[in-house]
């Protein structure tokens, strides 16, 4: 069990990196150069990928004008992170400009967002497991009985069930896309010359709920449905890199 | 009176008159049904008549003239003649066919025309015979008729209104609009009133009327100059190669005497022009890009952006108004290309007719876009370009950018003047200044991969270690249970292992002639088969025990003396130092075999 709680907590353990590794990003962003700050942090984001490079990855982007890449950075943050305050912060900013629309998250989503998200899955398993075993150790050794091991059970059961919402709200996010570039048409249908029936902003997000082909099936913030081409939309939750700069 | 009759119908604008295809070609176009329906319910269909007629009715030899058939029933129910006797002078073919609807005494009329095309080859009086046309699935008589040719020269020879068309001069390419002159020429005795809507026959192109192109002109008829009614008929090659055109209309023209519009109140006889032929090529490669098969000659205003200031966010109609000549009513606008700074909307083309936009001679389309920032932006320019067919060439016709004055997207807020900020920054006038989170010194989180554990097939299998363990566990107590609930599993477990051993040395004492050891092997192994049933340990047992416990199926006596034999010569051995007879044990050993495979059976 403290395997797997362990292995849960790697991802709030502190990333590789000297307390000055962001330096030379911090420094170009500071002298305004913004493309070469990103530049700088989407290397360390390849190199070993961290909250907080996302998040400053972000900002460059957001100041050189690449608002698709500043969303989908923030986002991450959030995601790898969820006491990201800083990607929150700039998001919180970015969504008051009235740019796009805010994306509002299901019940189940926002509850996952206590927690990071593979903490979530080492809890529910970890619980289920002491549960499981509270339940079957005491016959297999013949230990003593005591209410002990029966009460912690209930409790391991109790927060297994907890959990259950949490899991479905980060099944659900991980269907969270952002939209890559201005203009990117929601089509009627998954072909290249379908009607296109409104254009998205960059850095919009919607939820993918099919694929078929090239094309997500995708409900935007405002609930209309339509098609996206794969190559215009990041997964939050996935691993591709944003090719700019 | 005719101009009266045919404006009821609505004549002079051709709203009751078409003109079809030649006769030649079979059955009619069936009339429009709801026209149809609404004349039939008005129609006396009772009285069919056929008459014909020659125009003019003396001809000059070598000259074409018109031989009109024209049947008082609805195109749908009539069927052209399918085959004219004329005499062999008259060289005869046939032309196009048209309707349209009178009246008579008992109310409106349908007139159906057919035109045939006669070429006298001598002078004299020449006789086509009577005939018959089908109408409303009867046989209607057309009476004989006689046409006078006199030789060329014979003064006093009343000639037919002639309708031509000119080819006008240029490159023909497909999808260009051609504006065709047709010209009626009135035969010099100003007969000739009006000219109805004008038709093209054939299915090389796409017909356009264009209207109010109307006029009168002077022309050249046979050497003579003569009134002239001229329109203009557009047309547009749908394919390449050497396309004929055949124009026709209804002619409004005072009655020449005996003719069939003395004998029909209100008709207007059809005519039709000899056939044009138009070399059509395709369209040559290069084309610019923008363009959307825009053919003639254009030019593009400078575009207008309106409202103006907008904020960030709020729509603007970028109007492009592009003015020429050429097929401009057919304008598909261009795409404008995506940029950063707007999101742009596919063009709305002009609604307004295309006859109306060609007659402006500007057709005005316009683009929705939503500006991204403050400041001021350029509207992106937009690749566009025509062909024009005199020079043979793609012409560049970019519809420039404009400038637009974008404040920030809310109310309270203002654009910030930064080189390095081209989004629109809020500032809150009220408010300090809402900046950016500002960047993290370090990297503190790390993580892998973003997908959760939840997807990835590794952490299912991990689960699979604590859950084997667990199992491992409950199964293990789970037997011990089981097995102490049940000893003589066990008993049979280790009789059964017993057995197997005592088995393989009783084989290896036979092999070796070892008679000492066969008898010790063989007792032994008659111990272990049958310790389980008596739950003692089988060192214990003796010979009465083996005999007590042998099963019924063993044929006895021999099993027995078997055990006795063996039991008696341990024991000569073990008290007496007296070994067997090795000869006679070890001849036992198929019938000691066959009773441990019976014993052994039991330990299952």
């Amino acid at each position: 069990m403290a395997f797997v709680l362990g292995f849960a907590l790697l991802g709030r353990l502190p990333a590789r990196g000297a307390n000055d590794a962001f330096a030379p990003g911090r420094t170009a962003y500071a002298a305004g150069q913004y493309t070469n700050a990103a530049q700088f942090f989407r290397g360390e984001l390849k190199r070993a990928p961290s909250a907080e490079g996302w998040h400053n990855y972000g900002e460059s982007a957001w100041q050189a004008g690449h608002p698709g890449e500043a969303v989908l950075a923030w986002q991450r943050a959030r995601w790898i992170d969820p006491y990201q305050t800083n990607a929150a912060a700039s998001l919180r900013f970015v969504y008051g400009l009235g740019q796009f629309s805010e994306w509002s998250l299901t019940w189940t989503e926002k509850y996952s967002t206590w927690l990071p998200v593979n903490l979530w899955a080492g809890v529910a398993a970890s619980s289920l497991w002491l549960a499981v075993a509270l339940g079957l150790l005491p016959g297999i050794f013949r230990w003593r009985k005591s209410v002990w091991p029966q009460l912690l059970a209930a409790l391991a059961l109790g927060v297994f069930v907890l959990t259950l919402p949490a899991l479905a709200g980060i099944q659900g996010r991980t269907k969270l896309a952002v939209i890559r570039a201005a203009n990117v048409p929601l089509r009627q249908t998954p072909t290249q010359t379908a009607q296109a029936r409104s254009r998205f902003a960059a850095g919009e997000m919607v939820r993918c709920q099919s694929v078929r082909g090239k094309y997500y099936f995708v409900r935007t913030a405002n609930d209309e449905t339509g098609w996206v081409a794969r190559d215009q939309l990041w997964l939050i939750a996935g691993d591709e890199l944003p090719a700019w700069p | 009176m005719i101009l009266t009759l045919a404006a009821g119908l609505g004549w002079a604008g051709g709203g009751a008159a078409f003109a079809q295809a030649p006769a030649g070609n079979g059955a009619n176009t069936p009339l429009d049904p709801t026209i149809s329906q609404l004349v039939r319910m008005g129609v006396a269909e009772g009285g069919v008549t056929a008459d014909a007629e020659f125009d003019p009715p003396v001809a000059i030899v070598g000259q074409p003239l018109i031989f009109r058939v024209v049947v008082t029933a609805s195109p749908e129910s009539t069927a052209p003649p399918e085959k004219i006797a004329a005499p062999p002078e008259l060289e005869i073919h046939s032309g196009g066919s048209g309707h349209a609807i009178g009246f008579n005494v008992q109310g409106m009329q349908f007139r159906t025309t057919f035109i045939f095309w006669v070429t006298p080859r001598t002078a004299g009086t020449f006789t086509i015979p009577a005939f018959t046309v089908s109408a409303n699935s009867r046989a209607v008589p057309v009476p004989a008729k006689t046409l006078t040719v006199v030789p060329a020269g014979t003064p006093g020879v009343m000639r037919a209104p002639r309708m031509q068309v000119e080819a006008p001069a240029g490159n023909y390419y497909i999808g260009q609009k051609i504006s065709v002159p047709v010209t009626v020429l009135d035969p010099g005795d100003n007969s000739v009133y009006g000219l109805g809507v004008l038709k093209g026959e054939g299915d090389d192109f796409i017909y356009e009327t264009i209207p109010g192109s109307q006029r009168r002109t002077m022309r050249d008829y046979d050497g003579q100059q003569v009134s002239a009614l001229q329109d203009n008929l557009a047309v547009v090659p749908v394919r390449a190669g050497d396309l004929k055109l055949v124009a026709q209309a209804m002619v409004v023209r005072r009655p020449p005497p005996g003719s069939l519009q003395t004998i029909l109140p209100g008709y207007q006889p059809l005519y039709e022009s000899a056939t044009m032929v138009i070399h059509v090529q395709h369209l040559p490669p290069g084309a610019l890009p923008g363009f959307t098969g825009l053919i003639g000659r254009f030019a593009v205003l400078p575009p207008v952006a309106a409202p103006q200031p907008v904020r960030a966010g709020d729509p603007i109609d970028l109007v492009v108004t592009v003015t020429g000549e050429g097929n401009l009513g057919r304008l598909v606008p261009p795409r404008c290309p995506e940029s950063p700074d707007w999101q742009v909307f596919p063009p709305t083309p002009d609604k307004t007719p295309a006859m109306l936009i060609e007659q402006q001679r500007s057709n005005i389309f316009r683009y929705t876009l939503i500006p991204q920032r403050a400041g001021l932006l350029s509207t992106p320019n937009i690749p566009f370009c025509y062909f024009d067919p005199d020079r043979r060439t793609y012409v560049n016709l970019t519809i420039p950018s404009a400038k637009v004055q974008v404040l920030p997207p809310v109310a309270g807020m203002e654009a910030v003047a930064d080189d390095h900020l081209p989004v629109a920054v809020a500032v809150a006038s009220a408010e300090p200044p809402l900046p950016l989170a500002g960047l993290a010194a370090r990297p503190e989180h790390g993580a892998g991969r973003l997908q959760p554990w939840q997807q990835r097939g590794g952490f299912w299998l991990a689960q699979l270690a604590p859950a084997l363990v667990l199992g491992g566990l409950w199964y293990g107590d789970r037997r011990r249970r089981y097995l102490a609930a049940h000893p003589e599993v066990v008993r049979k477990a280790q009789a059964r292992r017993g057995l197997r051993r005592q088995l393989q040395l009783l084989r290896r004492a036979a092999g070796n002639r070892d008679a000492v050891g066969f008898a010790r092997a063989g007792v032994n192994a008659l111990r272990e088969a049958c310790a389980p049933a008596t739950a003692a340990n089988p060192a214990a047992l003796v010979g009465g025990d083996i005999l007590a416990g042998l099963p019924a199926d063993v044929v006895r006596p021999a099993a027995d003396q078997l055990v006795v034999t063996l039991f008696a010569a341990v024991e000569r051995l073990d008290l007496r130092n007296e070994p067997p007879a090795a000869e006679a044990l070890l001849a036992l050993q198929p019938e000691l075999e066959a009773l441990l495979e019976i014993l052994g059976r039991r330990l299952w």
